[in-house]
């Protein structure tokens, strides 16, 4: 059940269009879990689910009309994605584009400079400097999912749909509706305070 | 030249190979020099592996299933026919 495999769109679009029941399962199955993992990087967990659920109305409502220029997938998650914004806007939590990308284009970390661009503070020495030793760490899993959790909503969708997701950019800027140099600055971002709070945690211990 | 700043700035780009082939070499040019920038690039680099490693598999069990579908399937009969 875990790496179920979802039917081809050329397979599962017509079914879909059919209402037949079995190939909404496939669709649910396939899709539901990304959706929801989406939806919570956007709204948080607490509406995530009624944001999904929503999204799956809205996907079969504009079925007919879909004109297969991307995936289904990307297709679905564009939608969870439009549904997850609107909501944001009904409760007045609305992501400013303009801010977002200002925010994450602004320095990073520019303290750890001096008036040259030298190193004042420079990186510390990790004593867990493997991917597996972050993983294994209870404490930096820790770490690295708050870190995740604060970051404006646009840089953690970025960052969980590339980096933990593995959805390849183009995709994910289709999903986000932000241009591919708009989601570049995104991601380093994110990336750098991901690596920034771990080499925090380490540099404390 | 290219700073310590300016590396950490690119740091991302170079790791995805997303720059042009004159900035790639003149970065590898200063890490070859500077310990703490490849400290610091190969840092993102267990950064971006470690993340990789945190995939949650998206299992749905079968009653959230149920439950979408049938919802679902209300919605569709309750439809209003779109001429
Ligand atoms: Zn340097």
């Amino acid at each position: 059940m875990a790496n179920y495999n979802p039917p081809s769109d050329d397979e599962l679009i017509p079914q879909l269009l059919k209402n037949d029941e079995i190939a909404y399962r496939q669709a649910v199955r396939a899709y539901h879990g990304m959706m929801i993992h989406l939806a919570r990087s956007i709204v948080g967990d607490a509406i995530a689910d009624e944001v999904a659920q929503e999204a799956w109305v809205a996907v079969l409502r504009a079925l007919p009309k879909f004109e297969r220029r991307s995936s289904l997938k990307t297709w679905i998650m564009r939608i969870v994605s439009n549904c997850a914004k609107s909501r944001l806007r009904h409760e007045s939590r609305t992501v400013n584009y303009g801010t977002a990308i200002e925010e994450a284009t602004a320095m990073l970390s520019s303290n750890h400079f001096d008036e040259h661009g030298h190193w004042a503070t420079p990186p510390s020495v990790w004593h867990a400097d493997t991917p597996e030793a972050l993983v294994s760490s209870t404490e930096l899993q820790h770490c690295i999912n708050n870190t995740l959790d604060s970051l404006p909503p646009l840089q953690k969708s970025v960052i969980t749909l590339r980096d933990i997701q593995g959805l390849d950019m183009e995709s994910i800027c289709k999903v986000l509706d932000v241009s591919e140099s708009n989601g570049r600055v995104l991601l380093h971002r994110a990336r750098s305070q991901v690596r920034e709070a771990i080499d925090q945690h380490q540099r404390v211990q | 030249m290219i700073s310590c700043k300016d590396i950490t700035e690119k740091a991302n780009d170079y790791i995805d190979r997303e720059l042009p082939l004159l900035t790639r070499m003149k970065m590898k040019i200063h890490l070859f020099a500077c310990i703490h920038c490849q400290r610091y690039v190969s840092q993102l680099q267990i950064t971006i592996l470690a993340l990789r490693k945190m995939k949650k598999e998206h299992s749905v069990d079968e009653n959230t299933v149920d439950n979408i579908v049938n919802n679902l399937k209300n919605y569709k009969q309750n439809e209003p026919e779109i001429k």
